[in-house]
């Protein structure tokens, strides 16, 4: 019988902001493959545990295990290289970029980026680039953004730029991607799709760890969710299960009162 | 009369040069680099003592080398030195400073350049500088003056074309896109795997290199230099060029830098000569680029020529209905044509 | 041991020169989070408007309010006129930094054309050598620390004990907190540059008078070792400004017992370097803003 290994194991990771524990000995691990939520009260570290593993911050202590390798304390950018793929709370699309350049910027792949290489094999990097942007113009089609492939991403709406995201989260073909409250901010027609383009990505094989507040929004993409308070976790399971734990409630209801 | 506009346009080209350069550097990768114009004469200098012969003069006074060797040999040597050293500055300030700081640093780093090399007199005679530069080719062509001015010019010609194709390789290339995605949003740029801090220490060394270059240029056209030219301010005036140019935009620098070098300086030079004050015209020179500067950043900071936008080989200009596509636009307005005509075809029944 | 405190007395008065600056440069930095580069050329315009009152009078007080007044209206009005309409256009922080470059550039060069470039004699008849406890100070040495402890305690109690102190303190932390409390930020940031470009004016006449002579171009020549005190001590605390300024001034003397004096500046700016790349928020640190790059 062979052990399915999890593709993420965070142990007992600890993070501190001037005093503030953000996170105190958080531990959980995600199966390859499915689409897991990250849910929970304000302030309970979820968008801290998507900066420590996407190497934006430095554990203080504890492990974060991807695909079987240590990896707390590296830099973003070789996460990155490792297979890692994130969003952020807000959209961040490189303005001046056109929406097409957006995603092709969204490689993994560093070769054709030497700076050798565009003087003396530029035949090599025309290819690759060619390559690049019919795979890009096929990833705008499917989020419906080819249209607008030569704006400025800069010019493009909230919802255009939500959607930019999943393109170019696509685009890097990651193992897996971390969304960081993909449904903030946006209308329920634009949830749709967005939850289709998560499904997507879930299709095309890739590992979804969400964080998100809107649970109904969750519950379409998300068969599974992690449950943090305060800087741990105190739940898992199906949101079904979920629904009916009391710790989950406490968790909410506490928030519900505390805010009066 | 010839002569005279020769001699200035050689100098605006030069000047173009260096503007290139520092456009790697800012309008490429968003760095406020304030000691571009210590690399420049960084590079005048080394240029200089590799090309004339050895220090005679009294002592203290002296300076390095004296090889004597030609052009080529000092023009390559001065852009080597100067990517050296600038990797070393770049390789400390970019560590991790922000936009304002690292230009800051940059400054004390220019500023102690120029304090060192006017004290220390052994490396390149210190306050007096550099002078009797031999002419590049002069010896071998025996051009008059004339001739050799217009020689001079074609070869400067000849090199900002070299680096400026070059320059526009690498800037539509990935690297440039990449370097693009680091100067819009640097976070954005390492989630998707861009070691930001390499990334900007190339783009230092290549905006350096051409400084060089353009640094053994106005040593070789202009035959002396002197450690005056250090202060930010000089760099200054490249930013006005990128600025009122078009920064990221190729030609848009060089038109920017023909502007502020040559334009502004004829300009100025109508100005009458105030009594006592022999620097007047300079100074106003400074005062107008300042306005300009803040009038440009305020009414158009793109710049004449704004950055080339990628159009994924589509035909420009930019559509008034951006929903449909060049060619969409076509069929519908043809389509509309064979309604009227269909329609006044069977008015005509 | 008599020469260090020969260089200590010197580090003091070295440190009450950028002391008085440094301060004025921490609290514009505090409301606009950008260095205005065009600090050293404002010192300039209080040295310089104070030395046209000099030709006229002998008055010392009269000297000291034009260079205050002076200083106080062009630092004004480049937030009024520069600063503020590209912020209201949201502008970013780099943006603002060159505008206060392309200041400094208009700024000296007006300098220059008004006044020329030749080094003007800027003297004041404090004479007279005394010895408090182990140090020598001289007179002007002496008028000098007056200066930045008077300037220093003002800053004080107006930051701590009037509304506008309070108001300051308030924008400075969280703008628009500040601005939906009721207060008016721009208004407030306006005279935070109006307050502080009075006190940078007063530096440079401080400066004049030390040196002994001024040119357009003294102020720059300042300007980063006045910030290097600045983000020593946390760029945007007043208070740090002044431990900023001590450990500047005082390192810099001491280090001329060892170096040629030439070499002082190195030393303050190795220390601005490393500071920045080291421990960029000071000692006193500031919650950097834009921190996130």
């Amino acid at each position: 019988m062979t052990i399915v290994q999890p593709i993420l194991e965070l142990n007992d990771v600890v993070k501190n902001f001037s005093g503030v524990q953000a996170v105190r000995g958080c531990t959980f691990s995600i199966e390859a493959g499915k689409a897991t939520g990250l849910i929970g009260p304000n302030g309970a570290g979820k968008s801290t545990v998507i900066e420590l593993i996407s190497g934006f911050q430095i554990p203080d202590s504890g492990t974060i295990k991807f695909n079987g390798n240590e990896v707390q304390g590296r830099p973003a950018y070789k996460m990155s290289k490792l297979g890692v793929a994130r969003t952020f709370q807000t959209t961040r699309e490189w303005a001046s970029l056109t929406t097409l350049e957006n995603v092709l910027c969204a490689t993994r792949d560093r070769r054709s980026e030497a700076a050798w290489r565009a003087i003396f094999d530029r035949r090599q990097i025309k290819r690759i680039d060619a390559e690049d942007r019919m795979r890009a113009r096929d990833l705008l089609n499917r989020v419906g953004l080819l249209k607008v492939k030569n704006e400025l991403s800069g010019n493009l709406s909230g919802g255009q730029k939500r959607l930019l995201e999943f393109a170019k989260v696509a685009f890097a073909r990651p193992t897996l991607v971390l969304l960081d409250e993909p449904h903030a901010g946006v209308n329920p027609v634009m949830g749709n799709i967005l939850a289709e383009q998560i499904t997507n990505l879930s299709k095309d094989g890739m590992t979804v760890l969400m964080v998100e507040h809107n649970l109904g929004f969750l519950e379409k993409v998300c068969d599974n969710a992690i449950v943090m308070s305060l800087g741990q976790v105190i739940a898992r399971g199906s949101m079904h299960d979920l629904r009916k734990d009391p710790k989950v409630m406490e968790a909410y209801l506490g928030e519900e009162e505390s805010r009066g | 009369m010839l002569n005279y506009w020769v001699s200035v346009l050689t100098l605006g080209l030069i000047f173009a040069m260096a503007t290139m350069g520092l456009n790697v550097k800012w309008g490429w990768a968003g760095e406020l680099d304030l000691a571009m114009f210590g690399f420049i004469a960084v590079g005048a200098y080394v240029y200089g003592v590799v090309v004339l012969p050895p220090s005679k003069l009294p002592a203290p006074d002296h300076y390095i080398l004296g090889l004597q060797w030609g052009f080529f040999p000092g023009l390559i040597i001065a852009m080597i030195v100067v990517s050296l050293l600038s990797l070393v500055v770049g390789a400390v300030a970019l560590r991790k400073l922000r936009g304002d700081y690292f230009g800051i640093v940059t400054v004390a780093f220019v500023l102690c350049l120029a304090i060192f090399i006017s004290q220390y007199t052994f490396l390149f005679d210190g306050f007096p500088g550099l002078d009797g530069v031999p002419q590049p080719f002069n010896g071998v062509l025996n051009l008059s003056p004339t001739g050799y001015g217009i020689f001079f010019f074609a070869l400067t010609i000849l090199f900002t074309f070299i680096a400026y194709f070059i320059l526009e390789l690498l800037a539509n290339s990935q690297f440039g896109r990449a370097l693009r995605s680091v100067r819009e949003d640097q976070s954005a740029a390492m989630a998707y795997g861009r070691n930001v801090y390499v990334l900007k220490l190339k783009a230092y060394v290549i905006g350096s290199a051409v400084a060089g270059m353009s640094g053994a240029f106005f040593m070789a056209f202009m035959s002396a230099f002197n450690p005056y030219a250090w202060a930010p301010a000089e760099t200054f005036l490249l930013f006005g060029a990128i600025f009122v140019g078009g920064s990221g935009n190729g030609r848009g620098v060089i038109l920017g830098a023909l502007f502020v070098f040559v334009a502004i300086q004829e300009i100025t030079r109508l100005f009458p000569v105030l009594p006592g004050n022999a620097q007047a015209s300079d100074a106003l020179r400074f005062v107008i680029i300042g306005f300009l500067i803040i009038a440009v950043l305020w009414f158009r900071p793109q710049g004449l020529l704004p950055e080339v936008r990628d159009r994924d080989g589509e035909p420009g200009p930019t559509l008034k209905d951006r929903s449909i596509s060049f060619r969409d636009g076509w069929v519908h307005r043809g389509q509309r044509i064979i309604r009227i005509a269909n329609r006044s075809k069977s008015e005509a029944k | 041991m008599h020469n260090f405190l020969l260089a200590t007395g010197f580090g003091l008065v070295t440190a009450s020169i950028i002391a008085i600056s440094a301060v004025a440069l921490s609290l514009q930095y505090s409301v606009t989070s950008v260095p205005n580069f065009a600090h050293g050329e404002v010192m300039m315009v209080g040295a310089y408007s104070a030395w046209v009152v000099s030709k006229h009078s002998a008055s010392i007080p009269l000297e000291i309010l034009v260079s205050i007044f002076f200083g106080a209206i062009v630092s004004w009005s480049i937030n009024r006129f520069v600063l503020q309409p590209f912020l209201h256009r949201k502008a970013k922080n780099l943006v603002l930094f060159v505008l206060t470059i392309a200041c400094s550039l208009i700024l000296q060069n007006l300098v220059l054309l008004f006044f020329g470039g030749a080094p003007r004699a800027m003297v004041m008849s404090v004479g007279g050598v005394h010895h408090v406890g182990p140090f020598r100070f001289t007179g002007m040495g002496e008028f000098t620390i007056a200066t930045a402890v008077v300037v220093c305690l003002l800053v004080h109690v107006v930051l701590k004990y009037t509304f506008f102190g309070k108001a300051q303190r308030a924008v400075a932390d969280h703008r628009e907190l500040a601005r939906v409390s009721g207060i008016h930020a721009d208004r407030t940031v306006g005279l935070t540059w109006l307050f502080a470009g009075g006190i940078t004016g007063l530096s440079g006449f401080i400066l004049a008078i030390t040196i002994g002579s001024l040119t357009p171009t003294t102020g720059s020549a300042y300007l980063l070792v006045i910030f290097a005190a600045a983000v020593v001590g946390g760029i945007g605390q007043a208070y740090g400004a002044i431990i900023g300024s001590l450990v500047i001034g005082l390192t810099m003397e001491w280090s001329a017992l060892y170096l040629p004096s030439d070499y002082k500046i190195f030393i303050a700016f190795g220390i601005l370097i490393t500071m920045l790349i080291v421990r960029p928020g000071g000692i006193i640190t500031t919650r950097l803003r834009n921190v996130a790059e």
